[in-house]
């Protein structure tokens, strides 16, 4: 199991597009994905759950992973995290 | 030049479809939305219901996505793009598994219908987002409701239902609308309809006649992409609608809507007490269809030489339930006073079908299922008040009772029975009524056709619903474009069931009349005439028209025209011969 910390940088903090990217990203893998934030964790290859996860500008969402990809996954999704969902 | 077909939807102005209620309407847009109601909860009662929820969950979900992939498409263009996110946010909500394991885990766990289940499931996510301080977040609990109110309207078999009531003038877009809607709506608010669903003939839109409200239905355009509160162009006449129309545009639909406020042209006005009769002096009784007792007015006021088909359903749907005798009373007296001793014509409830009774669980095949008489009669009891109020009312002035449906006269027998059931209560309680009250019936059933001699012999009138005989006839459902076409009305076979009805009816002494959307089309009228019907009943629009062309005719020549046109093998060779007759007439449409 892997899991890293990630801040929210984006304005707009995760709101529809940016959960969906998320939750599309973490289908790619194997491994199972979760995100938390204030001690709420939610599946991460879940639209609705990303989305409750309501995480907004500033906040720190944490990222965990396991299984035969793990490294790869939360690599990716970090990635998607600091490209601020592809928003300016 | 960017062509309409082109250029994104949304950005088009100009949108044709087909033209419902006549009149010109300019206002603010209201688009139609849906609310989520929370459904009542089901418990299952055996296991094998859990798999049967499962299934229909899919089923739905599988719905849902369907539609927003269509509308992702239909968004899609310049201004489409973050719609088209939105959709597709929506879309993996659906396809969440998540969630679907979680609804399936509560059905499991609770024994309750997947419409409970997933409303849960899909509630609780919104509370946890609505928690949210910022409102960008927020925003995403629509996205959720959004998806919940598709799904459950689907589980439900639910269409869309209105937001809140209105409070200022508008034009309702809607993807469709019922005629219970309508009346729900405060009718000064309703400017005027749009709908993308409904033909020219659906309940929609006769009603929207007989409100005189202007509607255009079966527009090709996704209510959904209307902005709200943008100023649309209603034209009724022609099936327009224009989205947000620039000043030269709004300036015409001005002067276009001040020239025809006038009820109708005043060459009509001198119509109004002259006869329904042609040159050769054969008169019939030219009657209006009317949906509320209020319309009757309206009915003489347009020369009617009285009401051929007063609508209960309406009645019904204005009060959300089975009116009380007394409501009932209350209306019926009111039509019969309006009429001033001209016969009033009164189908009892034809629910069911399209005109669904809310509450009831939707039927797999509503055209065919408990409908009109039928229904009536495994409630006797709703038959019965209506009798009873239908019979007082005769106390005022001539009623004159249809029964809606019928099938065969088995059928009918049972209904009379109710009939006189009603009277002896009547006497018992020393109510007044006119004894001589004739019960008719509505010919709309292939079936009543095969059986009209014994069924003329035992109804007091016969009366031809055009609508419901066509479109059983030649199966094709008359609100769905992809099989009914405006020119079935010339097909052979429903004529020759018109023709052999009249002939029955003479044959038996009872009169017969026709009221389907049928007796409205001009190059009709000859036709009808030369067959000998007694009775047309129209809306009260078309009364002065309709008149005016009986009043140009020859009996003699109609019914030499007959003889031939009840000779004709195609539908295409009825219409040619009937389109060049009313030609030769001068009849236009």
């Amino acid at each position: 199991m892997n899991e890293r910390k990630v801040k929210v940088t984006n304005p707009l903090g995760v709101h529809a597009r940016p959960a969906a990217m998320l939750v599309q990203t973490a289908a790619k893998f194997k491994s199972d994905i979760w995100f938390s934030k204030d001690g709420h964790e939610v599946n991460g290859k879940s639209m609705l759950g990303v989305m409750t996860l309501a995480a907004e500008m500033g906040s720190t969402v944490i990222i965990r992973a396991d299984g035969p990809d793990e490294d790869k996954a939360i690599e990716a999704l970090v990635r998607v995290f600091e490209m601020r969902f592809g928003e300016a | 030049m960017v062509t309409a077909a082109t250029k994104p939807r949304a950005e088009r102005r100009r949108w044709r479809g087909i033209p419902a209620a006549a009149g010109i309407a300019l206002g603010p847009a209201f688009v139609y939305r849906v609310r989520h109601e929370e459904p009542p909860v089901r418990h299952l009662v055996a296991i094998t219901d859990v798999e049967a929820e499962l299934g229909r969950l899919a089923e739905a979900l599988a719905f849902v996505k369907q539609d927003l992939l269509r509308l992702k498409v239909e968004s899609g263009g310049s201004m489409g793009s973050a719609l088209a996110k939105i959709f597709d946010a929506q879309v993996m909500i659906v396809d969440d598994a998540a969630i679907r394991a979680q609804v399936k885990g509560l059905i499991e766990r609770e024994q309750i219908a997947a419409e409970n289940a997933f409303s849960q499931v899909l509630s609780e996510a919104q509370e946890s987002i609505a928690k949210a301080s910022d409102p960008y977040l927020r925003e995403m609990a629509n996205d959720i409701q959004a998806v919940k109110t598709r799904a459950i309207n689907r589980l439900l078999g639910l269409g869309a239902t209105l937001n809140q009531p209105l409070t200022s003038p508008v034009i309702v877009f809607a993807d469709n609308i019922t005629p219970s809607e309508i009346i729900g709506l405060k009718r000064d608010c309703v400017l005027g309809i749009v709908t993308e669903g409904g033909g020219q003939t659906s309940h929609t839109a006769l009603l929207a006649k007989s409100l005189r409200i202007p509607a255009v239905v079966g527009v090709g355009l996704d209510v959904r992409l209307v902005r709200p509160g943008s100023m649309v162009a209603v034209d009724g006449y022609n099936g327009l609608v224009i989205l947000e129309p620039d000043q030269a545009t709004i300036e015409f639909i001005k002067r276009k809507r001040k020239r025809t406020l006038a009820p109708w042209p005043k060459k009509y006005d001198a119509l109004r007490e002259l006869p329904a009769a042609t040159l050769d002096r054969h008169k019939i009784r030219l009657m209006a269809n009317i949906d509320l007792g209020r319309e009757a007015a309206s009915a003489v006021d347009a020369g009617a030489d009285g009401v051929g088909l007063y609508r209960t359903e309406y009645l019904f749907l204005e009060h959300g339930k089975y009116p009380s005798e007394i409501q009932q009373r209350a209306a019926y007296r009111e039509a019969v006073e309006a009429l001033g001793g001209r016969p009033l014509v009164v189908r009892t409830f034809d629910l069911g079908s399209d005109k669904a009774i809310p509450g009831r669980p939707p039927e797999p095949n509503p055209a065919l299922g408990l409908r009109g008489l039928r229904l009536s009669l495994r409630y006797p009891n709703t038959l019965l008040t209506q009798f009873r109020a239908l019979l007082a009312a005769s106390a005022w002035g001539p009623v004159w009772v249809m029964l809606p449906m019928v099938i065969d006269p088995e059928e009918f027998q049972s209904a009379r029975e109710y009939w006189l059931a009603a009277k002896t209560t009547l006497k018992k309680k020393g109510v007044k009524f006119d004894p001589k009250t004739p019960l008719g019936i509505m010919v709309e059933t292939p079936s009543a056709v095969c059986m009209i001699d014994e069924l003329a012999r035992t109804a007091d009138f016969l009366s031809i619903g055009s609508n419901d005989l066509l479109q059983y006839t030649v199966v094709a459902d008359r609100g769905n474009r992809a099989v009914a076409r405006p020119t079935d009305r010339w097909h052979p076979a429903l004529w020759r069931q018109i023709a052999s009805v009249v002939k029955a009816g003479h044959r038996a002494r009872r009169p017969v009349a026709i009221c389907g959307e049928i007796a409205t089309d001009p190059q009709v009228v000859p036709i009808l005439l030369g067959l000998g019907i007694d009775s047309l009943s129209c809306h009260p629009n078309s009364i002065p028209k309709i008149k005016s062309i009986i009043r140009s005719l020859h009996y003699s020549d109609s019914r030499v025209i007959v003889d031939r046109f009840m000779r004709m093998s195609s539908l295409e060779k009825s219409r040619q011969l009937a389109l060049r007759f009313a030609g030769q007439q001068g009849i236009k449409v």
